[in-house]
């Protein structure tokens, strides 16, 4: 598959580098300009999330806003860490990010290589795999309310149990859609060769498919944990003070203390970079994972 | 899609016989890897909808305790449809969700191309601009929270290039713009990638064609990328569409709705009327409307699906 960090020069764009022409010169200024607009775009923002956590309460708050300050300090993460049980909801996040994962991408791929490779009556392939695909899109918002009554009536109000269960719901489907393309690319001919030695299913997936298959699972369970580490709406709804994650930790920040920017950003730092370094890891599959495969590379 | 052509239970030099005993001696294990994925996904989406759409016909309000749901047949979905709030939501939504996406296409599509030649750097840059795309949804909305303040960062661009500074979580305009904003920033990314993937699938012939034809930039532009990139665009902004109706994140986190309704989305509407007034008959009516919506807009996406898979080189 073409990843995204190996695009070809497009023939068309190479052989029409005429130096002396002016309109190649506008053209690449124009480019460079629309290049340079952009990361300024991203990375000031950015920079801004990472400076606040670093500064003091007259350097953030203060008009106009100060770039870089001499008194940088850590106070916003020491008093972060000293007034809440931060290593707690950070565990909260672990948990439940890799308790999700693994047993969405566990069922989630045994289901996918059915889908792949058996011949399921009543065209169930194509019936299940759109199944999945409905179940993806729909909004979450619209099995909130019963789903809330569910876990309350279980007793699983504020549990990280509550959050595995819902995470590994939603990241099921889209494990099943990006497995099921994974293992069609694996060969036939291997597992034929195997099937007529007297390998069953079983054998041939766990010998032989997953294997092959073993950086494509590895792509799909960090896009899965980085859907479930982000997560909100329910992990807001389904925890109090016990089970919550560092984005209702993060929302909580708003609703109770007003300007207390350096904690609030700290911890967003906090938050952020986690997922960002595995983000960066994965990249190549990024589109793949994140568009359910609308582009096939 | 999951209708696959490998065939390989079906091996060509087998005898019929043997083939229907090896996929048979098969069905036990695959009904059970099967069977799992399908029975989690059955109680955690089926049922919870299902129980939706019952709690829908029904009144019952979670905070007056001893109270059993009351049937109302349609009653949940007149007031829910007459509910002033619920309209301003769903026409917010769609206004939302179309203005975002438009911006989010040209400025991806703009950038795409300005990031699609390879060459010294560009790489690093592909990656920074991702970054948007994968930082948390409420992580990014305190951000802007912060941005936006009326001491912050953007007022003070805009009065550094002359420009009258804007109360945005004050004057209900500015608010809707603000939080669209925040939507653009953090998704442009994606259209970004699947445009920049979609672009290097692109057939090197007809832009070799037309350089030996001397055709303008432009020209090739319009006649041969946008043309070949119609069918992704096409994807790309209906799946960004689904996503955008979806809003509640960043909402919650900037805005919460206000000022008044300006920026209440179905989403937070749903949210407030179950978890906030316990209105659980309005929620679920409220949400079945939605999905019907969602619904027809998904069957869409995947006819368009299959038909930019069939036509272009994606």
């Amino acid at each position: 598959m073409a990843a995204v960090s190996s695009v070809p020069a497009r023939p068309a764009a190479r052989s029409r580098r005429r130096p002396s022409s002016v309109s190649a010169v506008s053209w690449g200024l124009l480019r460079w300009g629309t290049i340079a607009l952009a990361l300024l775009a991203v990375l000031v923002p950015f920079f801004w999330l990472v400076s606040t956590s670093f500064k003091r309460e007259v350097d953030y708050l203060a008009d106009p806003p100060r770039f870089l300050v001499e008194n940088w300090t850590l106070a916003g993460y020491e008093t972060l860490f000293s007034r809440n049980d931060l290593g707690h909801f950070f565990l909260n996040s672990v948990v439940v990010t890799l308790a999700s994962t693994a047993l969405a991408v566990t069922l989630g791929s045994l289901a996918a290589y059915t889908l792949a490779r058996a011949r399921l009556p009543f065209k169930l392939n194509g019936a299940l795999a759109f199944w999945m695909l409905l179940t993806r899109m729909y909004p979450a918002i619209a099995t909130a309310i019963p789903y809330f009554l569910i876990i309350r009536d279980l007793q699983l109000l504020d549990t990280r149990w509550a959050l595995i269960v819902t995470y590994t719901a939603f990241n099921l489907p889209f494990v099943v859609w990006l497995m099921i393309g994974f293992f069609e690319e694996v060969p036939a001919e291997l597992e034929r060769a195997a099937m007529i030695d007297g390998c069953g299913a079983w054998q041939r997936f766990t010998r032989i498919v997953l294997p092959i298959s073993g950086p494509a699972l590895v792509a799909t369970a960090i896009l899965s944990a980085i859907l479930a580490w982000n997560e909100f709406l329910f992990a807001v709804m389904l925890t109090r003070t016990e089970a919550k994650t560092l984005p209702v930790v993060m929302a909580g920040f708003i609703t109770d203390k007003g300007m207390l920017w350096d904690q609030m950003t700290a911890l967003g730092v906090v938050t952020v970079l986690p997922v960002l370094l595995f983000a960066l890891a994965v990249q190549r599959y990024l589109v793949r994972g994140l568009t359910l495969g609308a582009v096939k590379e | 899609m999951a209708t696959s052509t490998t065939t390989l239970a079906a091996p060509t030099t087998a005898p019929v016989v043997r083939r229907r005993r090896r996929r048979l001696r098969d069905a036990p294990t695959f009904a059970l890897f099967l069977l799992p994925a399908v029975a989690f996904l059955a109680l955690t989406s089926v049922y919870p909808l299902l129980y939706t759409l019952r709690l829908s016909f029904h009144e019952w309000f979670l905070n007056r305790p001893g109270t059993a749901p009351a049937w109302v047949g349609l009653g949940s979905y007149q007031a829910t449809i007459g509910d002033q709030v619920f309209r301003t939501s769903a026409l917010n939504t769609v206004v939302f969700a179309t203005g975002t996406v438009a911006a989010e296409l040209l400025l991806g599509l703009a950038l795409a191309l300005a990031v699609s030649r390879e060459g010294a750097g560009i790489r690093v840059v592909r990656s920074v601009l991702l970054v948007p795309m994968i930082m948390t949804p409420v992580v990014v909305g305190v951000l802007w929270r912060i941005l936006l303040f009326d001491d912050g960062l953007i007022n003070y661009l805009l009065q550094a290039v002359g420009l009258p500074r804007i109360l945005w979580f004050v004057d209900p305009r500015w608010a809707f713009l603000g939080v669209m904003l925040v939507d653009v920033w953090q998704w442009t990314p994606f259209v970004l990638i699947v445009l920049t993937a979609a672009i290097a699938a692109l057939p090197s012939e007809p832009f070799r064609a037309a350089q030996i034809d001397g055709a303008s930039r432009w020209q090739v532009f319009r006649y041969l990328t946008l043309p070949m990139l119609a069918p992704v665009l096409l994807v790309t902004g209906l799946l960004r569409f689904m996503d955008a109706i979806k809003v509640f994140d960043t909402i919650y986190v900037l805005t919460n709705g206000g000022p008044g309704y300006a920026t209440e989305m179905l989403s937070s509407y749903i949210y407030k009327q179950g978890l906030r007034y316990f209105n659980v008959g309005g929620a679920a009516a409220a949400s079945w409307l939605f999905l019907a919506v969602v619904v027809a807009l998904s069957v869409v996406i995947v006819k368009a699906r299959a038909r930019a898979s069939r036509t272009a080189a994606v």
